[in-house]
């Protein structure tokens, strides 16, 4: 690429780089501290010895801090951040609007509808969360074939088909609520939707991990085209692109990835609508650098509150309320802010 | 007899059952034609442009595009020959001038990749074709609505189409850019590149000089040559007011003056 492609503000490749760099930095110092403190050094050995395949030179209290507990606690956080991001960012891109979240279409409500269903009928763990990825995918299924109900439907459609949806999913959670045992299923129900990432095990990871992971290579891939469709879809089509093919594996991307991280840890919101807009602050509203630029701070960022979540006070804070309680002042810092890039 | 670039073949447009916009239109171009179709406010123009684009899908007919029927084509294929550009409008994000005209590019770019050094070369000489390298690192949304036109012409140059399709190219530009785009379409023209362009200005289409329609009551009241086209007869008809040709003195270029009416 042109080194003279855009106004020069920063270099994006070596913002990129240094970001890395803070993330896997930001990784370290999560790992170690918490109720149970692990010095660096110990995690870096214990890392170490997983990798070399030798038995690690660490006590059996430590070891189950840092494989069972942290390790997972923070891939989960790295992966949901990054994953809604991006999912965030390619939304705001194909439906030409920086208002957007990758929850527009109504995958939270839905996956929240699912959760609390399992929960009620005291169904096990994998089986909430298979109910909640289902029925977030389930939403966005009904969202999108309301849309096409319009002859020719423009994203204003959509979006507006993506309330009435997560309207009707949020109102099915209120009822789940009001129907679940006020001593068992509503505390759980109702923790389960403020999203934490205190239950997060190796096994959830397995199954979940790779479909945020591999959603969001492709919508990396896609980057650019997603420059292409925000110029709207009539510009995009007389461009060459099947918007129907290329929109349809864009919101399929970014509804694995939504419906994966919140039956992983419940809904947590804001960070898929905020850190784009960080990103465009930094690097302009081109796709090509946007996308993995919001992965990556989008990953730290969702670490470090879930840092604060786990060690602020004795008991975990829910990191929902957390991500808004900063997200919410922190967009209206943006919106002052008259350079902001979109 | 060679096969033209494009040949409209009897095409229709309807919204729903009964708004016909046209209906039965048959024209052809041949390489390097550069054709301009005038007609009164929302007769159609548009419409028309947008289904040779294959943005809206004819009613009946077909549209061939080097004897290949642009309705069986896949979209990629169709944008490597198709240029269209259309009305001004703001975009959602602030792109550069640069990166928005690389954008151009898509049809060469396959589905996984980013644009390659030479979609960059391409691009950077599309900008100084039409004059505008200075803009390159300007915000598309921060320049004139002229200046966007003339981006939106660099980036359709950017995608290498053999047919430009534009509607109302010169509707945002002061004379001197009018008269630069239609210098540039002509020059464009003189190498073998066919234009078809909506115009409301009859003497853009004398001073490309080439061929002509007027559009009125879902047809083409006439078309041919444009001296044959924009007569005062033709133009009251379509317009329904009386207009003067006038042969400027010294050039030989024609004028259309529209006059007050008597009443």
């Amino acid at each position: 690429m042109n080194k003279k492609d855009r106004k020069p503000r920063i270099s994006p490749r070596l913002f990129l780089v240094f970001l890395c760099i803070l993330l896997g930095i930001t990784a370290l110092i999560s790992i170690s501290i918490g109720r149970y403190t692990i010095p660096p050094e110990q995690v870096i050995k214990g890392l170490m010895s997983k990798v070399l395949l030798t038995t690690p030179d660490l006590t059996p209290v430590m070891q189950t801090v840092l494989f069972d507990v942290r390790l997972p606690r923070i891939i989960a956080a790295i992966l949901v951040g990054a994953g809604l991001s991006i999912a965030g960012a390619s939304f705001q891109g194909v439906f030409r609007n920086p208002l957007v979240s990758p929850y527009i279409l109504g995958v939270s409500s839905g996956a929240g509808f699912g959760a609390g269903l399992g929960i009620l009928i005291s169904a096990s763990m994998i089986v909430v969360q298979g109910m909640a990825f289902a029925f977030g995918i389930i939403a966005v299924g009904l969202a999108c074939w309301l849309s096409s109900l319009y002859r020719r439907s423009s994203e204003i459609v959509m979006v507006l088909a993506g309330m009435i949806v997560g309207a009707f999913f949020s109102s099915l959670i209120s009822l789940v609520q009001y129907l679940a045992d006020p001593y068992e299923a509503l505390p759980a129900i109702v923790f389960w939707l403020m999203g934490s990432f205190s239950t997060v095990m190796v096994k959830d990871l397995i199954i979940l991990g790779p479909v945020i992971i591999i959603a969001s290579i492709i919508l990396l891939l896609l980057r650019w085209r997603i420059n292409v469709l925000s110029l709207g879809d009539e510009e995009a089509e007389a461009l060459g692109v099947d918007i129907r093919k290329i929109k349809g594996s864009i919101i399929v991307c970014v509804t694995l990835i939504s419906a994966a991280s919140v039956s992983l840890c419940g809904i947590i919101g804001w960070v898929g609508l905020v850190v784009p807009h960080v990103a465009r602050m930094f690097v302009g509203p081109d796709h090509r650098w946007l996308l993995p630029i919001s992965f990556v701070i989008g990953a730290t960022y969702l670490l470090v509150v879930d840092d604060f979540a786990r060690t602020l006070t004795s008991a975990e804070i829910p990191l929902g309320i957390l991500t808004a309680l900063i997200g919410a002042p922190f967009f209206a810092f943006l919106l002052t802010r008259k350079e902001v890039g979109w | 007899m060679k096969t033209p670039l494009l040949d409209v073949q009897n095409a229709a447009f309807s919204y729903g059952e009964n708004i016909t916009i046209f209906d039965d239109i048959s024209f052809s171009l041949k390489k390097g034609d550069v054709f301009c179709v005038l007609g009164p406010n929302g007769i159609g123009k548009s419409t028309l442009i947008r289904c040779l684009a294959r943005l809206l899908p004819l009613t009946s007919g077909r549209v061939l595009l080097d004897g290949h029927d642009i309705s069986r084509m896949n979209r990629q294929a169709l944008a490597r020959k198709i240029g269209f550009i259309p009305q001004i409008h703001t975009p959602a994000f602030s792109y550069s001038v640069f990166d928005f005209v690389l954008m151009g590019r898509s049809p060469y770019v396959s589905l996984f990749s980013l644009p390659a050094e030479k979609d960059i070369t391409i691009a950077e000489e599309a900008l100084s074709t039409v004059g505008i390298t200075a803009l390159r690192d300007k915000i598309y949304t921060h320049i004139s609505g002229g200046e966007q036109q003339l981006v939106l012409f660099a980036r359709v140059l950017a995608q290498e189409p053999r047919l430009l399709l534009l509607d109302e190219p010169t509707s945002h530009l002061d004379l001197a850019n009018q008269v630069h785009i239609l210098e540039l379409i002509d020059r464009l023209a003189a190498k073998g590149l066919t234009t078809l362009m909506t115009t409301h200005i009859p003497d853009h289409a004398f001073l490309l000089g080439q061929r002509a329609a007027l559009m009125k009551d879902r047809k083409f009241l006439a078309a041919g040559k444009v001296s044959e086209v924009i007569t005062e007869e033709n133009m009251q008809k379509a317009y329904g007011i009386k207009v003067k040709m006038v042969s400027v003195e010294g050039t030989g270029q024609m004028v259309c003056v529209p006059l007050k009416s008597m009443e």
